[in-house]
């Protein structure tokens, strides 16, 4: 091997592994970047629409649910089923537990006839549709909602 | 300076000093690598460009896969010119395996309702494998066609990731036959493979099928019960075959202590820790140190060579590029909804993880050595066809959440 290869590739091993290393620090730098954008825009949920917003505290729960579900349609069945609009797989619910419609202005709620019920503010639910208000409790199954309305 | 934040920037000084070192090294200096080198760095610089202009998903996986590629084929031209070559030719057909993969995957819809047909294919590729393989290194698992030779196992693990996800991403409640429940029918289909490997003598593609089995199992059906019978089951089939079958005990006992004959069984081992622990933190530089007195150092044992004469950094560099590599894979795969799309992304992230760890730790000595490549640097063509096409797979699906 010539002396003037074996300087050159002495001296550029350092060089060589300074430069992998930028690269792997300016990765994981882009990477840090994308994770703290991805989390600023996380924290202020936009909402235009009613939403049910979950309360009950979720790493106590064995199955998925998300933090709010917006209220996108005008009917809503909320329960185990996978057709259902919000489905939960709570084995405390029934395959169609509770439905919330939107009538004249107001969100209606009605019990579907399910084995565990639902519970408004903490009372059990009749068979008459009840009309909700702002910030009422929801409780179906295992899983606790708080309805915030918008708009009119 | 500014430009050195950007990692694109970066792998291009590094290509660049790669291949003029290269040219150096040669003797006589040969132009031809300046042209290849420079073919690499405008592959690596268009798919990012692209990748990047055309939003097609994760930036960053083609850009450390470009740099780990770098890396192996400089020490491959290093090692044996005519491999270094031949890896890169198959580096330009693995790009555009690469893109086609993407687009079949972006725009191909019915991929997640063929679970039967991808079994059955990974059987195919078995038998064949079986009744026309030819050995090489103690393992049968070679098809040779002409000028061609193909490793189907590399492509099977493919087949069996789709087959996996499949499963698990659809209805698990159906009965097999009547009466078997699902679950069943394919734990005997993944010993089914198991089993063909074993005949193979892959062992270390059946440890990788076997793991990659589990953590799919454990992810997405979370049945502890099945996964310890797995375990139980796999360290009886592993006691038995330690038992049976003599290059088992021959492999154990050269992990145990390499030393104890060293100038046969232990060679190679003992070999890969002596390149290792003379390279010391910086290496020896490229060129200056001994690695091709490891036997099989062009393909299982490459991370040795690369810490002989990259140096422990360099080494540590490898294993923190595969790290951050199935970090991405890991959250591209949390970011999914459920479903075919999910599964597709885990099965992957834990197939380039799990073989980058069994490879990576037989060369070390910290687990029993079994031949299996190390993703996108060891020598093959047909694990780094396989193992670009599994990285469109998972570009495709980083793009999913980006349309969102």
């Amino acid at each position: 091997m010539s002396g003037f290869y074996s300087v050159l590739a002495s001296l550029l091993k350092y060089i060589f592994v300074t430069v992998i290393y930028l690269f792997i620090f300016a990765i994981i730098r882009m990477i840090f970047l994308d994770i703290k954008k991805a989390n600023s825009d996380k924290r202020k949920p936009q909402h235009d629409t009613t939403y049910l917003e979950v309360i009950t505290n979720k790493n106590n729960l064995y199955f998925d649910v998300e933090s709010s579900y917006p209220l996108t349609s005008d009917v809503v069945i909320i329960g185990r089923g996978e057709d259902c609009t919000i489905s939960i797989n709570d084995l405390y619910m029934s395959n169609q537990n509770t439905q919330l419609w939107f009538e004249d202005k107001e969100w209606y709620i009605a019990d579907m006839g399910s084995t565990n019920g639902t519970y408004i503010n903490g009372e059990k639910m009749t068979d008459e549709p009840l009309i909700l208000d702002s910030g009422d409790r929801i409780r179906i199954g295992q899983v606790e909602f708080v309805i915030v309305i918008v708009g009119e | 300076m500014k430009a050195l934040k950007k990692p694109i920037i970066l792998l291009l000084i590094t290509t660049v000093m790669a291949f003029a070192l290269l040219f150096f090294y040669r003797t006589p200096m040969d132009v031809n690598i300046l042209y290849i080198g420079g073919s690499v760095m405008l592959i690596s610089a268009i798919t990012y460009f692209a990748i990047v202009y055309f939003k097609l998903g994760d930036e960053y996986l083609f850009l450390i896969v470009s740099m780990l590629v770098v890396l192996g084929t400089l020490m491959l031209c290093r090692i044996n010119y005519t491999y270094g070559i031949k890896q890169i030719l198959w580096y330009l057909i693995s790009v555009s395996a690469f893109y086609l993969s993407f687009f079949i995957y972006k725009y191909v819809k019915m991929l997640n309702k063929m679970g039967t047909f991808y079994f059955i294919l990974g059987v195919i590729l078995f038998i064949a494998t079986l009744l026309f393989g030819t050995r090489s290194g103690g393992a049968k698992n070679w098809i040779r066609a002409g000028i061609l030779s193909v490793q189907p196992s590399e492509f099977i693990k493919l087949l069996y990731i789709f087959f996996l996800a499949s499963y698990f991403s659809g209805k698990r409640d159906k009965l097999v036959f009547g009466k078997i429940k699902e679950k069943y029918a394919i734990l005997f289909c993944v010993y089914m493979y198991l089993g063909f490997l074993v005949l193979q003598r892959e062992w270390g593609i059946a440890v990788l099928f076997f793991v990659i089995y589990i953590a799919m199992e454990y992810i997405f059906e979370h049945d502890l019960m099945l996964i310890l019978c797995n375990f139980l089951l796999a360290g009886l089939g592993g006691g038995v075959g330690y038992l049976t079958m003599y290059h088992i005990q021959v492999r154990v006992a050269t992990w145990l202590n390499p030393w104890a004959d060293v100038s046969k069984t232990g060679y190679q081992i003992a070999q890969s820790l002596f390149a290792i622990s003379s390279g010391g933190f910086f290496g020896s530089g490229l060129g200056l140190g001994k690695p091709e007195y490891i036997p099989a150092v062009h393909t299982d044992f490459i991370f040795s060579a690369i810490c002989e004469e990259l140096g422990l950094f360099g080494g540590v560099a490898i294993i923190l590029l595969f790290f951050i590599f199935t970090y991405r894979g890991a959250k591209i795969s949390l970011k999914l909804p459920e479903g075919f799309d999910k599964c597709i992304a885990a099965g992957i992230t834990v197939m380039f993880g799990i073989q980058t760890f069994i490879i990576l730790g037989g060369v070390i000595k910290l687990i029993p050595l079994t031949g299996i490549t190390l993703p996108f640097i060891s020598y093959g063509g047909s694990s780094l066809l396989s193992s670009f096409i599994a990285l469109g797979v998972l570009q495709a699906l980083s793009g999913r959440e980006v349309e969102k």
